[in-house]
């Protein structure tokens, strides 16, 4: 499902600024 | 997360519909994670940030959660952004759904305090909608962060 996901928060950041969702970041470490 | 949180259809009905996503390992030198870490003081993972488009805060947590916890989270998320946008009944919206359906959820004594504030502003300090959201809070949850602020409702005009 991560096919979807941005890779930069910059837009992540723009997209939510034209959707008006807000923006999730997720943070984590392999293994 | 990625084995059984991210996999559900429910959840991915969720991030889909309402969250612009963005997937940072912690061990790889991401080009934002500085960024995110310097301003979210990040330390363990996983870490959930939930933010608007110019980057003010509005959630975050820190450790896994199975679908059904997640989405409240989700869904608490917004209805805390709808409060700060003052679309209090888009954010009654969110909270009394949540409510409704709220076996097993860890969440749900922050979202009674919220669906109270929602209430008692969208009305125009209407203090029914605070004693009945903060009333049933305080009793039911008495031990909790959420209940102990709600214990103040006792002491509100007309009680």
């Amino acid at each position: 499902m991560f096919d979807d996901w941005h890779d930069r928060l910059a837009d992540a950041r723009q997209a939510s600024g034209e959707s008006g969702n807000l923006t999730l970041v997720y943070v984590y470490a392999p293994g | 997360m990625d084995a059984v949180t991210y996999p559900d259809d429910a959840v991915a009905a969720e991030l889909g519909g309402f969250f612009e996503c963005l997937k940072i390992n912690l061990l790889d030198r991401h080009p934002d994670f500085k960024e995110i870490a310097s301003a979210a003081k990040v330390t363990w993972s996983p870490t959930f940030i939930l933010s608007d488009d110019r980057g003010r805060e509005v959630r975050r947590w820190t450790g896994w959660m199975e679908p059904r916890s997640f989405i409240a989270e989700l869904r608490l998320a917004r209805a805390q952004r709808a409060i700060q946008s003052g679309s209090f009944d888009e954010a009654r919206s969110i909270t009394g759904p949540l409510l409704e359906d709220r076996e097993g959820i860890p969440c749900v004594p922050e979202v009674l305090y919220h669906h109270g504030i929602a209430g008692f502003l969208g009305g125009g300090k209407d203090w029914d909608a605070l004693r009945d959201a903060w009333g049933e809070l305080a009793a039911t949850y008495p031990n909790d962060r959420f209940g102990r602020h709600a214990a103040v409702i006792e002491d509100a005009p007309g009680a």
